[in-house]
């Protein structure tokens, strides 16, 4: 075994075997060997070389080990030159390095001597060559012992190679290293820890790491390195702080290694440092920065879920999420994005469409808001307000999804709108009231004029007749004005007698509305008007279309469809016999009763907005005083009813009553 | 000079004696008697401009044309016959509608309530 620290140990055999060769050098001059054979096994088993040559360079002896080298037998190496030899690839100054021994009679070492064997592997060698001299202090032959150190020199360089490497890893790394001895006392330390411990450049030198430790610290350092020491381990790590001054505290995380000698002696270790000190601050940082949002999330008024849209499922969420939804954590990390959804929201739309256009519109970074039902675990629905938001990952698609159970917002909206519908109402109401009343200040105001006029005009004429018969009073005239008189009071007391029918539908406000058979009331004015019905040959049919009642008032009724009737016989066409057809009808909210007739019709483009006028007449017909039509439309009004008239010349007329559906109290 | 009257009035009473009443303060030598606005119109469309009334005493309520509906077709009346007819609006209603409506309309020379009394007939008359 090569030993590192002492390459060429038995030094002690060494010198004996030179004194060996110097104390004989008589007898080894007379070929006496005896001396010499006395040690040729100790020579023959040294592992160095040994050979003797003389002064002519002529190989006198050689040992086993210089034989195994060149693998030739002893016989065939004495007697023989190098050159013969032609052991060397440099003979000449082996040779020449041999004369100078000779010539100067001292000890020659070689340190470093190349040899190529036959086979061209290169060897080095250390050779001592020693001069052997005779009793006449004449040196006759050389000793030359050779170590072969081949080896030494691979791993030296090797060595020289790797510390120069180390040395390099060790100057350059970015970690802290030191040396320290079990004392903890630096022996070495690098750039780095310099750095670390905010030390200056020219503080390089040796140290003490126990200035920088806590006492605890050292304590368990030191524990540890008691382990290294009886070498339990090889290395370990431990998080070490480091106290650079009065303020400044850094984290580290030191690994040691121990190194031994080759007998396994503990002899020093080195420590590398990683500063976590911003990792730790970081981490710190970032779990009070958790823990905060933890707070914040659990004690949220909504429910937070955060959905990873690429999966569709919910991957966190709070306490709210898991009450409002009826599901537990774990039974909601296992939904997915439509299970919480009924499959149509309250206005029939589809659930997965719209939230997947609201999640797209949240992955495109705006905050979307919006009200939806949710489907609890329960099955129970549940109107909600969710909130979307794209968190700030890049690379995921994380949505944070808050929902609010608006269910009393929703119920006191419903009740605010209720509210509002029914203020609404009554405001409608009172705004109608109020037209219904300006209408009927409007009507009564034009009732009073038409009333004063239809009045004024048959007392006018009294007057000027009676003016006439005083002017002129003779027997002629009176008689004359007797008979106009009597014409005028017929006038006079008919118009009184329309102005108490109309008065007597503005006072009757309020008429009992009873259930009416639309067929009787046409059969009651069908009697009343018999007469005239049968004059002209007129046809009434009436189409009920499943429609036998009629709630209404029966005064109205019965006045409303004999002033229809009537008006329809009386604007019949001479040559053509009257077909008057009744229809029934109903939409929604009303009655329509619609009064058709055959007869001359009313050019409505003329007199359209005259025809339910009072004491207006559109024909030169005696019967027709003005007051029928509107007698009939006050009285529908006064049901709440609308009437309307179409009519063509020469074609006919068709009045269209609606009254609104009532119940009957 | 000879007048000549037409009373374009429904009621028969009011023709009669606004007849006699014009005979009598001798006002009008002729009295022309149209019972709506229809009659007058054909009336005024067919009668040479020197046979027709000077004067006009026009109802309002009459049945098929009345005084107003006169008045829209009266536009298209020759602007020589316009020019020599007189419009008096003679009628029982005290409307202020109707009045402010005969007022502004260009036809009308003046807004008469009936009864009509003879200081209103000389004042028509001697204008």
């Amino acid at each position: 075994m090569y030993s590192l620290k002492s390459p060429l140990n038995n030094k002690g055999i060494l010198k004996k075997l030179q004194s060996l060769f110097s104390d004989s050098s008589t007898s080894i001059l007379d070929n006496d060997y005896s001396g010499v054979f006395k040690y040729r096994d100790i020579v023959g088993n040294l592992s160095q070389l040994v050979c003797v040559k003389d002064h002519k360079g002529i190989y006198k002896m050689a040992n086993q080990a210089f034989c195994d080298l060149t693998g030739l037998q002893e016989v065939d190496i004495v007697g023989k030159d190098d050159l013969e030899l032609g052991l060397f690839l440099n003979p000449d100054q082996i040779i020449a390095a041999d004369l100078q021994v000779f010539d100067s009679g001292q000890k020659k070492h070689i340190p470093l001597e190349p040899f190529t064997d036959k086979y061209g592997s290169l060897y080095w060698f250390q050779t001592n060559k020693i001069p052997l001299f005779d009793k006449d202090e004449n040196v006759i032959q050389i000793l030359i012992i050779s170590s072969d150190i081949t080896n030494k020199i691979e791993v030296e360089q090797r060595l020289q190679h790797s510390e120069l490497r180390y040395k390099s890893i060790f100057e350059n790394n970015y970690s802290g290293i030191i040396v320290v001895n079990s004392e903890l006392d630096i022996l070495n330390k690098n750039n780095a820890f310099n750095k670390l411990i905010r030390g200056s450049d020219d503080q390089l030198g040796k140290d003490d790491l126990k200035k920088y430790i806590s006492k605890e610290d050292k304590s368990d350092l030191t524990d540890l390195l008691a382990g290294l020491v009886t070498r339990n381990y090889e290395y370990f790590d431990l998080p070490l702080q480091l106290n650079i001054n009065d303020h400044e505290v850094i984290d580290t995380i030191c690994f040691v290694r121990g190194l031994f000698d080759e007998g396994g002696k503990f002899t020093e270790a080195v420590v590398t440092f990683q500063d976590v000190t911003d990792d730790l601050r970081n981490r710190t940082a970032l779990e009070e920065s958790e823990k905060r949002f933890r707070v914040i999330v659990e004690n949220a008024t909504e429910a937070l879920m955060l959905l990873d849209y690429d999966s569709r499922k919910y991957i966190d969420m709070n306490k709210n999420a898991e009450e409002l939804f009826g599901y537990s954590r774990d039974e909601l990390l296992e939904l997915t994005l439509g299970d919480l959804s009924p499959i149509n929201q309250s206005d029939g739309s589809n659930s997965k469409t719209l939230s997947t256009d609201y999640m797209d519109q949240a992955l495109n970074g705006k905050n979307v808001v919006y009200e939806w039902t949710i489907k609890r675990k329960d099955n129970k629905l549940i109107p909600c307000e969710v909130r979307l938001v794209k968190l700030p990952y890049e690379r995921n698609n994380i949505v944070r999804t808050s929902v609010i159970d608006i269910t009393e917002r929703k119920k006191a909206e419903r009740l605010l709108n209720l509210e509002k519908q029914k203020l609404e109402e009554t405001n409608d109401r009172l705004v109608n009231l109020n037209d219904k009343l300006e209408n009927q200040t409007k009507q009564l105001q034009e009732f009073a004029y038409i009333s004063s006029h239809n009045l004024r005009a048959p007392a006018g004429n009294i007057r000027a007749l009676l003016d006439f018969y005083h002017n002129e009073p003779i027997e002629e005239n009176f008689k004359i004005i007797l008979e106009k008189l009597d014409v005028v009071s017929e006038d006079l007391l008919d118009t009184i007698n329309d102005l108490a029918d109309v008065v007597k539908i503005k006072n009757e406000i309020s008429q009992d509305v009873v259930k009416l058979s639309i067929a009787k009331l046409l059969d009651k004015v069908k009697d009343s008007l018999s007469q005239q019905i049968r004059d002209k040959k007129a046809k009434i049919s009436l189409e009920l279309n499943g429609i036998k009642y009629i709630n209404a008032s029966k005064t109205y009724m019965d006045s409303i469809m004999l002033n229809l009737i009537s008006n329809a016989l009386k604007y019949s066409k001479d040559d053509v016999v009257p077909i008057i057809e009744v229809t029934a009808n109903q939409d929604e909210t009303n009655f329509v009763l619609k009064v058709a007739d055959n007869g001359t019709g009313i050019d409505l483009k003329k007199h359209g907005d005259k025809v339910f006028g009072l004491r207006k007449t559109f024909h030169r017909n005696k019967d027709s005083r003005g007051v029928g039509l509107f007698i009939t439309k006050a009285q529908v009004e006064a049901m709440d009813g609308t009437i309307d008239i179409q009519s063509e010349i020469g074609k006919g007329t068709m009045f269209i009553i609606k009254l609104p559906k009532r119940v009957i109290k | 000079m000879t007048k000549r009257v037409a009373i374009i009035d429904d009621d028969n009473i009011f023709q009669f004696t606004t007849k006699v009443k014009l005979e009598k303060l001798k006002l009008a030598d002729e009295v022309l008697i149209f019972n709506d606005g229809e009659e007058v119109l054909e009336y005024l469309k067919n009668t040479k401009l020197e046979e027709l009334p000077d004067i006009l005493f026009l109802d309002i309520n009459m049945p098929i044309v009345d005084g107003w509906d006169f008045l829209e077709m009266y536009k298209d009346i020759e602007k020589s016959k316009q020019d020599r007819m007189d419009i008096y609006m003679l009628s029982s209603s005290i409307n202020p509608d109707d009045v402010k409506r005969a007022e502004d309309n260009i036809y009308v020379n003046d807004y008469i309530t009936k009864p009509i009394r003879d200081e209103d007939l000389t004042k028509i008359f001697n204008r």
